[in-house]
């Protein structure tokens, strides 16, 4: 049976739902062909814009290096266009949490695992502040516009594909190593319910206005894990919610196979 | 031991649904349901019959109106008062015949038509939290005043965001007013602290409610896990206080 090829507009909270170490059986149904990663909808949907590669060095591994430069000469469209994938799944986590900044007359996602460790980012670092949902609730509309803008794009570019949102949240507790249920405490985590209340009512706003395909997640309370791989955070979950995600996912599918 | 209580189910819950062995607590409701400030108002002007009432209702009923929690921890005697404030946010502080009552299911089914409409007696946060700060002084220094032996604890009492539900299925709980009644509750749980001689707090750990819970779900109905979990720092906690004034 031919998979189904996905393809991840997002973060980690969607990408690792399709990644072996948390679903080691995603395979069997899926493929995800690309991942345009982290960017916010702002910058994707910004004209594309150059900056020389000997700005770009810093501490970035060739992946980080590889999706800055994606984000930045807005190649994902390309290769979105190019690897037609039979589902893109985006998520809103970079329009939360990282926002973006102005560079070179367009507009690029202020991502602190890439742009923010590059040597143009240090040396023009008063000129590239962030504006994320977080920082400036106001900006709301110009990603709510944004995000529809993308999908429009999407849907006239790959007319076959179908546009999908995950609905997440972030969490406010975690299982530690111990197996005990703890709290995420300190200044450091203070943006959880601000940023939760954001996200449900950016949710709000782009299902009342349009008629999107969702895997919503919210109905069930998920904790974070001390052991997650890549760190812990309110978004890098227990492994039942990847698990989660898949069953969804695949039923969704599974109705639209059935319905074709 | 006695153990007086002034607060909510949140606090009643810890000496009822419990894996230990809570016989050695007698526990009594001295304030049920009402908010700081309306426990330390005088009483309304106007006298009212509670013949009619259940024995629940009027406890509730006739503390919010005739202020009688005094007269009852005099009476009890406990040796350790546990107070919480779920009260104080889930509930609202109104104008009563020349008193403040809060407006809690139980006043208002017996006088809705004349509480329903009275806007509360705090018009934000801060004038909320100031108003609040002296009433709380005002409590623990009457009840101190009463027992001067007691130990006056504090249930440093969270809201719970999330419940199992019957299959054990961790759920979100989802209520617009969540987030500020949580948030109000950890400001006034932390400025309240100073007052008491002891404070208990789950803190950081991270408790649900439960779908099964005998009284259904709610924010501040919590999980078995957390009572039992909360009975064992209360436990230590009066221990603790004991041997510190042995010494």
């Amino acid at each position: 049976m031919e998979k189904t090829k996905v393809a991840v507009v997002g973060a980690c909270v969607t990408r690792d739902c399709f990644n072996r170490s948390f679903v080691p059986f995603y395979r069997e149904n899926f493929e995800c062909v690309a991942t345009v990663w982290q960017s916010s909808f702002i910058s994707l949907v910004a004209p594309p814009t150059k900056v020389a590669d000997d700005e770009l060095v810093g501490r970035l591994n060739e992946k980080q290096l590889a999706y800055l430069k994606e984000d930045i000469e807005k190649a994902h469209i390309r290769k979105l266009v190019s690897l037609k994938p039979d589902y893109i799944i985006l998520d809103l986590y970079a329009d939360t949490h990282y926002g973006v900044c102005n560079v070179n007359e367009s507009i690029v996602t202020c991502n602190p695992n890439s742009l923010m460790k590059t040597e143009f980012y240090k040396k023009n670092k008063e000129r590239l502040a962030a504006v994320s949902l977080l920082n400036s609730p106001e900006q709301l509309p110009q990603v709510l516009q944004a995000f529809f803008d993308f999908i429009d794009l999407m849907k006239r570019l790959l007319p076959d594909s179908r546009v999908v949102l995950h609905l997440f949240e972030f969490t406010d507790a975690f299982i530690n190593k111990k197996g005990e249920h703890v709290k995420f405490e300190g200044p450091k985590y203070s943006y959880i319910e601000k940023a939760n209340s954001l996200l449900n009512k950016f949710y709000e706003q782009i299902l009342s206005e349009r008629d999107v395909t969702t895997v919503d997640m919210r109905n069930r309370y998920y904790l974070g894990d001390e052991s997650y791989p890549f760190g812990l955070e309110p978004y890098h979950f227990e492994r039942q919610y990847q698990l989660d995600f898949i069953s969804k996912f695949s039923l969704l599918c599974h109705r639209d196979q059935l319905s074709s | 031991m006695k153990v007086g209580i002034i607060g909510s189910e949140a606090t009643r819950g810890i000496f009822i649904f419990n894996a230990y062995d809570v016989s050695f607590y007698k526990t009594e409701i001295i304030s049920y349901q009402t908010t700081t400030v309306s426990n330390v108002a005088g009483p309304v002007k106007n006298a009212v019959d509670f013949s009619a009432y259940s024995t629940w209702d009027r406890m509730i009923v006739e503390n919010n109106l005739n202020k009688v929690w005094p007269q009852r921890l005099q009476g009890f005697a406990p040796e350790v008062v546990v107070v919480d404030f779920v009260s104080d946010v889930m509930y609202t502080s109104v104008q009563h015949d020349g008193s403040i009552v809060t407006r809690n299911p139980i006043m208002l089914k017996h006088l809705k038509d004349d509480l329903v409409d009275r806007t509360r007696i705090f018009s934000d946060e801060d004038d909320f939290v100031s108003g609040w700060l002296v009433a709380c002084k005002r409590l623990v220094d009457t009840v101190r005043e009463i027992c001067p032996k007691a130990l006056v604890v504090l249930h440093s009492a969270p809201l719970m965001n999330s419940y199992i539900d019957k299959e054990g299925i961790p759920r979100k709980v989802r209520r617009d007013d969540y987030d500020a009644k949580s948030t109000l509750l950890k400001r006034i749980n932390s400025e309240g602290e100073c007052m008491f001689d002891a404070v208990i707090k789950s803190d950081p750990f991270k408790f649900h409610g439960h779908e099964l819970h005998p009284w259904g779900v709610g924010l501040a109905k919590y999980e078995n896990k957390y009572n039992t979990h909360m009975l064992g720092l209360f436990a230590n906690k009066v221990l603790e206080a004991k041997f510190e004034r042995s010494e």
